[in-house]
């Protein structure tokens, strides 16, 4: 008896939660109510999985651009320079001698170590520094083109003041009472030699260094780091100088230290590296590595498909619900005739 | 005078061993010092018509081609007998003609050189000029592979002048043979003269003998 009560109960319970499904379904199965909800929800489908796809080939196709930074530390026994505009900064030198040409105004009477001068390097020129012998830092100036395109560089100290327009050569030496220099570089740089088989002078060397590629997150525009610890020793590494971006830095060396600090940026433009005996390589990011480190492109690309997901089973539930609306009609059609 | 005659060139040559190869993946380099190419009629390198300068008193010269990229070597030796200096026409029997006729003018070089001595007794190249087909004289130019900062070169001119002349990086992607090219501007230099070749300027040069031939 129980048990009938029981059932009676449920039963009811039952029949009333059908009479809701039914009363619910019979709502939207109505034909003029399932097909513009399924157009509705399959559109909203669509776009969700729009916003996964841009998503998607955001992280394929996004190069490097104007908005990415470079940030790069390297020790290098060679550095070259090439500055690129007429406003390029001043270097202080302390200690050093003209080695050549003989006749130009950087020269100390007595042929001593002249104790402090300033000096800019233009545009037409390239400078190397190396480090050739311990504490001595020797740096190399020659024309950038064959052809003479004016002065390489102006030269300034308490005694004197001249423009030099011919290759020369500075040797600078580091003391136990001056133990750094510090020389201020904008322009195109880069550190290393590009390993060739010559045999005619010994080649220097980068030895080791890393690079921090700061790009803007997906959307949001906030900063990512991509930190790759690539460079190695032999590596040839070019940040050049291109009409709206430009390297800057500070190469520094300390006295008894081996070869260069160099500490450079870059927002911008390309930096290539190429290995010994290798093709030169831009630097990238790969989509993988995007996707990874982009966590606002990571959430958009998750939430935009779980939506697809969420929308797709939503137009599918409709869809059958049309589907099986019609096949009842049918069905109380057919039963309707019978009865008849 | 111009490039001998065929016929008369093959008289005066006998290709004594002729050894080359060509790496499509792998670049290995040959060793050129210092190459005197002078532009000729043949704007792709053309190893069955190579010129060269020689002279009498040689009997014999080695030739060191490179291709730029270091895919193709060759080394050669030339038993040559002219009568009087000049420019020889000679065939190198390479089996790869078409893989070589890619390569630009300056794209492979010829290190032409017969081994000297100096007055002190040390070893000195004498260099010959060479160019791919008959040489044009429009240009005369050093190639060299470097790794100073201001390859240069100086020699005295025909009137015993000291000349300087620089060299420039060649700006192609991939230099491993040679990276240097040193125009010289002489144009009517003749003769042999001594030239030094240095890697930059507070840095001891090499010196070579070098020929020079202006017509």
């Amino acid at each position: 008896m129980m048990n009938r009560a029981k059932d009676m109960r449920s039963g009811s319970a039952m029949s009333k939660d059908f009479e809701l499904s039914t009363k619910f379904v019979d709502y939207i199965s109505a034909s003029r109510r399932t097909k513009p909800l399924a157009i509705i929800l399959g559109s909203l489908a669509i776009f969700a999985m729009i916003i996964f796809l841009v998503g998607l080939s955001y992280s394929a196709f996004k190069k490097l651009d104007h908005e990415t930074e470079y940030s790069i530390q390297v020790q290098s026994d060679i550095v070259t320079y090439a500055p690129n505009s007429q406003g390029a900064p001043k270097l202080l030198l302390r200690n050093f001698k003209l080695i050549t040409p003989m006749e130009t105004c950087i020269e100390d009477e007595s042929g001593s170590l002249i104790d402090e001068g300033e000096i800019k390097f233009l545009p037409a020129s390239i400078v190397q520094f190396t480090i050739k012998k311990k504490n001595e830092i020797t740096i190399q100036v020659k024309e950038k083109h064959s052809v003479s395109a004016g002065k390489l560089a102006d030269f300034q100290s308490d005694y004197y003041q001249c423009s030099l327009n011919q290759s020369f050569i500075i040797r600078l030496f580091l003391t136990d009472t001056d133990t750094r220099v510090l020389f201020n570089l904008v322009g195109s740089i880069s550190a290393g030699t590009k390993l060739s088989y010559a045999t005619d002078s010994y080649a220097y060397l980068l030895q080791d260094g890393n690079m921090q590629i700061i790009d803007r997150s997906f959307w949001a525009q906030t900063p990512l780091t991509f930190s790759q610890d690539n460079l190695k020793k032999g590596d040839f590494l070019e940040m050049p100088s291109e009409e709206d971006f430009t390297t800057m830095g500070i190469l520094s060396a300390s006295f008894n230290k081996d070869g260069f600090e160099g500490i450079f940026f870059k927002k911008g433009g390309v930096v290539t590296v190429t290995k010994p005996f290798s093709e030169p390589v831009e630097m990238n990011i790969s989509s993988l590595d995007r996707v990874l480190k982009d966590n606002v492109l990571a959430f958009f690309m998750s939430v935009s498909f779980l939506f697809f997901q969420i929308l797709a089973f939503l137009t599918t539930t409709v869809i059958r619900i049309h589907v099986l609306s019609s096949t009842s009609s049918l069905a109380k059609e057919l039963s309707r005739e019978l009865k008849e | 005078m111009g490039s001998l005659a065929a016929d008369e060139s093959r008289l005066q040559y006998e290709l004594k061993h002729f050894d080359e190869s060509y790496v499509q993946n792998v670049s290995v380099s040959g060793s050129i010092l210092v190459s005197f190419m002078i532009s000729g009629d043949s704007k792709t390198a053309s190893p069955d018509a190579l010129s060269i300068f020689t002279v009498p008193e040689v009997k014999s010269v080695n030739l060191q081609l490179t291709s730029i990229d270091g895919r193709y070597t060759a080394e050669a030796q030339l038993a040559i007998e002219v009568e009087k200096a000049g420019w020889v026409e000679i065939a190198l029997p390479s089996k790869y003609q078409d893989v070589l006729k890619r390569y630009k003018e300056n794209e492979i070089v010829v290190f032409a050189f017969a081994n000297g001595k100096d007055k002190r007794g040390r070893f000195v190249p004498i260099v010959f000029p060479t160019s791919w087909g008959e040489p044009t004289f429009e240009k005369q130019f050093f190639v060299l592979n470097s790794n100073g900062f201001a390859p240069n070169f100086i020699y005295n001119d025909d009137s015993d002048e000291t000349k300087q002349g620089f060299c420039l990086k060649m700006s192609k992607k991939v230099t491993r043979a040679f990276n240097y090219t040193c125009d010289f501007f002489d144009q009517k230099s003749s003769g042999k003269k001594v030239v030094t070749f240095s890697p930059s300027h507070d840095e001891s040069g090499k010196r070579y003998e070098v020929w020079f031939s202006n017509e």
